[in-house]
């Protein structure tokens, strides 16, 4: 993930934090690419790394 | 900061959300919930509301430190490697190998200690551990066997802690057992004996014409010297060993 698109992210998360859920669906929905596709495929990208999953649950527009 | 995540997207319908929800637990009823869960499956947050950007900065922060070490692919990669080829030597037989193929990692973390909660970290912890623990199980037995006052029983057992210590001598998380064996069962007790078996146990891995030339010169003088019978039985069937080798070669 380059830097232009790790920062995309994080401002985008911070969006949801300080917005409406609608709105923080819409957010995520526009860098989707960048999102883990599944629970399952976020695990394995977790596990293989180490990273932390970093989840957001909200109502799906 | 957020490139040090996974992120990802729940919807709380779905069944998918269902079954997370089981498995990490959230304060609060609101949305919307936000998670991090570290590579292990443990839950490091878990609250229902929304962060203002600085509270989210210290949140993520303060996960991060409890989340241990993050791996590049290529650290990945490495570890992945280091088990597999620690696994396969050490199946065959060749420890000393076995040990050796950690080597290359080191610089990611200790094996057996690799503060990482990633799955090729813990696997290779895994695999250090255990076999950590079977020398262990393996000390303690010869421990026993030094017990016995026979010097024929003593001597094996010596001989085979010279043996582990030559081949899991480089794995840091059993230098405190090596070093308490040596110290209590061949430096207070046994020295004589185990002075002699070094000079067996450096013949046995003697692997050119020289060294094993110069390795039966010494198993020879072992032999005068000795007052142990068991000493100069296994010196003289240990030169007879070498002797083949030389012929063979």
């Amino acid at each position: 993930m380059n830097k232009f698109k790790s920062a995309s992210i994080f401002c985008m998360l911070i969006g949801v934090f300080v917005g409406t859920v609608g709105s923080a669906v819409v957010s995520l929905a526009q860098e989707k690419e960048d999102l883990a596709s599944s629970i399952d495929a976020a695990q394995k990208l977790s596990a293989a790394s180490g990273r932390p999953i970093f989840a957001i649950a909200g109502i799906n527009d | 900061m957020v490139a040090q995540f996974v992120p990802i997207k729940l919807d709380i319908n779905s069944a998918e959300y269902r079954q997370w929800r089981r498995d990490h637990p959230v304060e609060g009823n609101g949305v919307p919930k936000l998670f991090v869960v570290r590579a292990d499956g443990e839950t490091l947050y878990g609250k229902s509301g929304s962060l203002t950007g600085a509270e989210l900065s210290i949140m993520l922060a303060g996960v991060l430190r409890s989340s241990g070490k993050i791996l590049s692919p290529k650290e990945a990669s490495a570890l992945v490697d280091a088990a597999e080829s620690f696994a396969k030597l050490k199946e065959s037989g060749e420890i000393g190998n076995a040990v050796k193929a950690l080597s290359r990692v080191r610089k990611i973390g200790e094996p057996g200690s690799i503060e990482s909660y990633s799955a090729p970290a813990v696997a290779l912890n895994t695999l250090v551990i255990e076999t950590a623990t079977e020398v262990k199980t393996q000390l303690d037995q010869l421990a026993e066997k030094l017990e016995i006052k026979d010097a024929s029983e003593k001597l094996d057992a010596i001989l085979e802690f010279l043996e582990i210590r030559r081949n899991y001598g480089a794995l840091r998380i059993l230098k405190p057992e090596l070093a308490a064996f040596q110290k209590k069962h061949t430096t207070k007790e046994n020295s004589q004996l185990t002075r002699e078996a070094r000079v067996i146990d450096s013949a046995r891995i003697a692997n050119s014409k020289n060294k094993k030339a110069r390795a039966i010169g010494k198993l020879r003088e072992l032999i005068a010297e000795s007052e142990i019978d068991a000493v100069k039985s296994i010196a003289k069937s240990t030169i007879e060993t070498l002797e083949v080798d030389e012929s063979v070669e």
